[in-house]
């Protein structure tokens, strides 16, 4: 039960690793006009989850969390510099980087894991760029969550940032984003 | 069923100039006598006599290039993917650069065929100091006959590594029956996607490449794109046309002024289109 209550904390809006400063693409589709509505922005979460987060960040992360539980340092940094060649367009880069170091900050604050604080040594020693995927995996591994439900709420997580920035962008409703959510459902599995 | 061919390229350094040491190849890969550029650049078409790829052909490129070598690459015309009822087409290269090395690797883009299935990779391993320009891009089909989407997959990686580390990883993969590559986010309403990389170990200062850059592409309204600065030793530029015309048109004139300023080389007659 543990596990899960802290899987919730980790991907829950509220969690302060700074996604509500992002829209990952989205602002500029909706300042060209490509995205005007509800379906647009469904359309775009879709490219997204399928396009990058999921077969991009989500298997860094769980590779992370695999890696993690080996407590092979070496090859968490090494994946996390993959991400950082894998993600060409630099806003995105950038804002991955930026949300691994708030999530890193308040989770080895949080946590006691030898795992992630040599993590966070690395970071510091700017021998790692400190990708949110790579964060989340490592504290992943320390806090034992199943991969399966980790990956659903890794995805969640990063839908529900999207929709927030849909919301603060667009016209839209609190159930128009809900129902975003609510279709997006069938990606995070 | 299907064809295995190859093609080894091996390129050193005799004074300013760069030339060819070893050619090795089986049909239906061929490469062309290179031309030397005023520059020192060794010029070099890569052919494929029979015009296309079949499913189940398996087509692996390498080409070594030794320290302070100067190469150029293209093809003379598109690589056109044929119609497949079973395996994919597989194109594998595999390119070196020694210390201080150039490549200029522009082939002409991919036309996938209806029906057809490509599976295709770049890698490229770049020593200290070494400098690359890099197109990948592809077509929708074949427009002219108003053909789009309509292949089973095409599946790109790029890979480009320098020193050992990565610095660019890019995946295109591409199934039309699984979702609609004219979505938003997507391909949206263009034909021809293209991915241009400007790679260099050890540039520091890449604000004037990116600014070249963007400023082609503002100059033409009709592609849609953009640059973006890597983590590391280079940036990538990205864009979108409509017609075929309209991507050479763009790829040449970022090529040429990606080759003064990544290169340090003066533009050139290309001799095709």
């Amino acid at each position: 039960m543990d596990n899960f209550l802290s899987l919730l904390q980790f991907s829950d809006g509220l969690f302060p690793a700074g996604a509500y400063a992002h829209s990952f693409g989205l602002e500029s589709c909706v300042q060209s006009g490509a995205v005007a509505d509800a379906e647009g922005v469904e359309q775009f979460l879709r490219a997204y989850l399928a396009g990058s987060a999921a077969p991009t960040d989500l298997v860094a992360m769980l590779c992370a969390r695999k890696d993690a539980r080996a407590a092979d340092l070496a090859a968490c940094i090494s994946m996390d510099e993959t991400l950082d060649a894998m993600k060409s367009a630099s806003e995105l880069r950038d804002a991955s980087r930026q949300m691994g170091r708030q999530t890193l900050r308040v989770a080895t604050r949080l946590t006691s894991d030898p795992m992630l604080a040599e993590y966070a040594a690395a970071v510091a020693a700017e021998l790692s760029p400190c990708h949110h995927a790579i964060v989340f995996g490592i504290i992943g591994a320390a806090m034992g969550w199943p991969a399966p439900e980790m990956a659903g709420a890794y995805l969640y997580s990063a839908s529900a940032a999207m929709a927030g920035a849909a919301l603060r962008l667009l016209p839209l409703g609190q159930l128009a984003g809900q129902r975003i959510l609510w279709n997006m459902r069938p990606f995070w599995r | 069923m299907g064809r295995d061919g190859f093609l080894r390229l091996q390129f050193e350094r005799r004074g300013a100039r760069t030339i060819l040491s070893q050619s090795r190849f089986s049909l239906p890969l061929q490469a062309m006598t290179p031309t030397a550029l005023a520059d020192g650049t060794a010029y070099l078409m890569l052919l494929n006599p029979t015009g296309g790829v079949l499913g189940g052909d398996h087509l692996a490129t390498e080409i070594n290039q030794h320290a302070g070598t100067r190469v150029c690459l293209t093809t003379p015309s598109a690589t056109r993917i044929y119609r497949t009822a079973g395996r994919p087409a597989n194109l594998e290269t595999a390119i070196r650069l020694g210390e201080g090395a150039t490549l200029e690797y522009l082939p002409d883009h991919v036309i996938p065929h209806e029906h057809s299935a490509l599976r295709q990779s770049l890698r490229v391993e770049m020593a200290e100091g070494s400098r690359a320009i890099i197109l990948d891009s592809m077509a929708s089909g074949r427009v002219a006959h108003g053909e789009r989407w309509s292949f089973t997959e095409v599946d790109s990686r790029m890979e480009v590594f320098q020193c050992g580390k990565p610095v660019f990883l890019n995946r295109t993969k591409i199934t039309p029956a699984a979702r609609n590559p004219r979505e938003i986010g997507l391909m949206e309403e263009f034909d021809y996607l293209v991915c241009l990389g400007l790679f260099a170990d050890g540039m520091e200062d890449w604000l004037p490449v990116t600014a070249a850059m963007n400023a082609e592409l503002e100059r033409e309204q009709r592609v849609s794109g953009g640059v973006s600065l890597l983590a590391r030793g280079g940036c990538v530029v990205r864009f979108l046309a409509r017609s075929a015309s309209d991507m050479t048109s763009m790829n040449r004139k970022l090529w040429d002024a990606a080759r003064e300023l990544v290169v340090r080389a003066p533009a050139f007659d290309h001799r095709k289109y």
